[in-house]
């Protein structure tokens, strides 16, 4: 290599280059970041608690609240469970708001929706600690098989609920009735408790 | 065609093993001499599954050493005739091996003058040895080899059905763990209670690149011998036991390759086995398509084939086996495990294929436990699948799966491999992988059982 080559026409290359790539990563970042804004600028402004676009009446405190989903990742080719916090609305539903945002609100980037496809929910009750949660029945006719399918499936209803404060145990019923299991593996005839064996925690 | 072809030091092994009939035999090293020695000095080290006595003479003389066995206590004796040992010398040493209790000295004899050196041995094999001139003048070796441990030699190559095939004599027996790593692709195997050395040999049969062998970090005191295929590309490998030798097939589908005989050994004899194939009659378990309706294969009939295969082959080795569902029916989850503790069997095997959402997405194996007390039966089952199958290695996981939860007795639940992923899927339904895997899940077994009936002996 010699210095002869190093002409000016060179040097404003670099710039030029330098200039492209300041303009890629604005727009990766601005990319990244528009859907977000989006999102909170739909939100209601929460010190206030009020004058905000949202439907549902706020709890007398007028705080919202932040509830733990656990949507599906596949990591090193292994199903896995992440805890997403995502505020919910204040409400005395907040078990049902908690499976209708796994079932039917934003899923995070590099995740899936847990839930085979189609299914919803018909109820939710909480008493004593104890989450009765009623799906159609897509949630067996539409599962497609797999013991750590069936893992994702069920635990991410049972973690999601039991992260509530209300609730510790959680039974699952499809169309009003107890089932004795989803995929041939889990036996879902009587109340789950939180599980951690799927749930990858950030490291 | 491997490279150079190096004198094999296993045949040395081989020949060096005459004592089972407890003769006399009398290994010279250097020139015979008759002239009393003094041995002043007698230190013992342990290492890899090897006992080395390093003797040390005093006017720097070779010595003569001759080697048998005596029964009642069964002792290996080493004589050292013409030599006596000086009095700095001690009447033990405390370096042991597994199967050799103490090392002691003694003058067995003052005129002739013999020195004697005893090993008592608790194991039923006889310890191999060899004697070996030491680096310096006057330096003798008796280096002994733990029972049991094999001596690996040069490897042989073969070609067949696209796949190459390398052959590895005695290692066919040994406790081994076989893996992959990338960039670039190998395939390894690490043989237990095996010392190699160092070997390198350059390979023009693809997808062969080279073939490397050397010794890993000994495991709890004996030697490790790892063997390394260098491959050109990636490739599906497979792993089994010819007789004594030691197969390592890469190559398209070498899952596919014929098996040698099974050769049953009376090893369950007297165990109860429940083998549980998932599923079953109006639950299909994972189809491999999953359109609507799903279609198959179905889950529910690879994995009774499976079963079946494994029964024949538990069978064989002596165990009374019951299936949870012979044919295409359905059993409760509960019902299952109700089976096993009925007949408080010894092991449960659970058998079922894996899936996800989407297909030809996520492929291997895994084998999962409730109980802690099953969790080392699942790594043997787990590590013979991958070894035989050569899927991917998605390791032993716990979960509270209904059959391996309600077993009170020891069960694992297999996840074979992948009915949505091509190629795993490709290896379900092969009877040659079939039969690989069958043969997999049986040896894990065997080795669980082997280890849960001697107990915390140690």
């Amino acid at each position: 290599m010699s210095t002869r080559k190093r002409s000016p026409s060179r040097g404003s290359r670099t710039v030029l280059v330098v200039l492209l790539l300041v303009i890629a990563a604005l727009s990766a970042a601005l990319w990244r970041i528009y859907p977000e804004y989006q999102r909170l600028k739909q939100r209601p402004s929460r010190p206030a608690g009020r004058g905000g676009t949202h439907s549902r009446e706020p709890e007398p405190a007028g705080r919202s609240v932040t509830a733990t989903l656990f949507f599906t990742r596949v990591v090193d080719g292994k199903q896995r469970l992440v805890a997403v916090r995502r505020e919910l609305p204040p409400g005395l539903g907040v078990a049902r708001a908690s499976l209708d945002e796994l079932i039917e609100g934003k899923v995070p980037a590099g995740c899936e929706r847990p839930l085979p496809l189609g299914t919803k929910l018909l109820g939710v009750t909480v008493a004593d600690g104890l989450a009765t949660v009623d799906f159609s029945q897509q949630l067996v006719s539409g599962f497609r098989g797999g013991s750590d399918n069936e893992g994702v499936v069920v635990f991410s209803i049972v973690n999601t609920l039991t992260s509530l404060p209300t609730v510790d145990r959680v039974q699952i019923l499809v169309e009003g009735k107890p089932v004795s299991t989803i995929g041939g593996h889990l036996d879902t005839s009587a109340p789950f408790r939180y599980d951690g064996e799927l749930v990858l925690f950030p490291s | 065609m491997i490279g150079r072809a190096r004198p094999s030091r296993a045949q040395f092994w081989r020949r060096g093993m005459p004592f089972l009939t407890a003769s006399v035999l009398v290994v010279v090293v250097a020139a015979p001499a008759f002239a009393a020695q003094t041995i002043t000095g007698v230190t013992a080290k342990a290492a890899a599954g090897q006992l080395t006595i390093l003797l040390v003479t005093a006017d720097k003389g070779p010595l003569q050493v001759k080697s048998f066995e005596l029964p009642d206590p069964r002792r290996l004796v080493f004589d050292l005739s013409g030599a006596a040992l000086a009095k700095e010398v001690p009447a033990s040493l405390s370096a042991t091996l597994p199967g050799i209790k103490q090392v002691r000295l003694g003058q067995f004899s003052a005129d002739p003058a013999i020195a004697r050196i005893v090993l008592n041995l608790t194991g039923e094999e006889t310890p191999r040895w060899q004697v070996r001139r030491g680096e310096k003048a006057g330096e003798t070796l008796i280096v002994i080899r733990a029972a049991g441990s094999v001596e690996l030699g040069t490897p042989s190559l073969k070609r067949e059905a696209g796949c190459v095939l390398l052959r590895l004599a005695g290692a066919g027996n040994l406790k081994r763990s076989v893996g992959v790593l990338d960039e670039p692709h190998r395939v390894y195997a690490d043989l237990e209670n095996a010392s190699v050395e160092w070997y390198k040999a350059d390979c023009d049969q693809a997808p062969l690149r080279a073939i490397r062998m050397g010794p890993q970090e000994p495991k709890d005191g004996q030697p490790v011998a790892r063997v390394v295929l260098e491959l050109r590309e990636k490739q599906a490998h497979t792993v089994f036991a010819d007789g004594t030798d030691l197969v390592i097939a890469v190559g398209p589908q070498p899952w596919a390759l014929p098996l040698p005989d099974y050769a049953a050994a009376g090893r369950l004899k007297g165990k109860v086995i429940v083998v549980d194939p998932g599923h079953g009659g109006k639950d299909i378990g994972a189809p491999a398509v999953s359109s609507s309706p799903p279609s198959g294969p179905y889950e529910k009939n690879v994995v009774l084939e499976l079963g079946q295969r494994l029964t024949a082959l538990l069978k064989a080795e002596g165990a009374s086996v019951t299936m949870t569902r012979e044919d295409d029916t359905f059993v409760a989850l509960q019902d299952r495990a109700a089976i096993a503790n009925k007949l408080d069997a010894d092991a449960l095997v659970s058998i079922h294929c894996n899936s996800c959402e989407r297909p030809n997405t996520l492929c291997g194996t895994s084998v999962y436990y409730d109980h802690p007390h099953s969790a080392q039966f699942a790594a043997l089952v787990q590590s013979e699948l991958i070894a035989a199958l050569g899927t991917a290695d998605k390791g032993v996981r716990n979960a509270n799966f209904a059959v391996i939860r309600r077993t009170t007795g020891p069960g694992v639940l297999v996840e074979t491999a992948f009915i949505n992923y091509d190629e795993d899927r490709q290896r379900l339904l092969n009877p040659n992988a079939q039969e690989r895997a069958a043969r997999a899940i049986a040896q894990g077994l065997i080795e669980y059982l082997r280890g849960a009936t001697k107990g915390p002996s140690e």
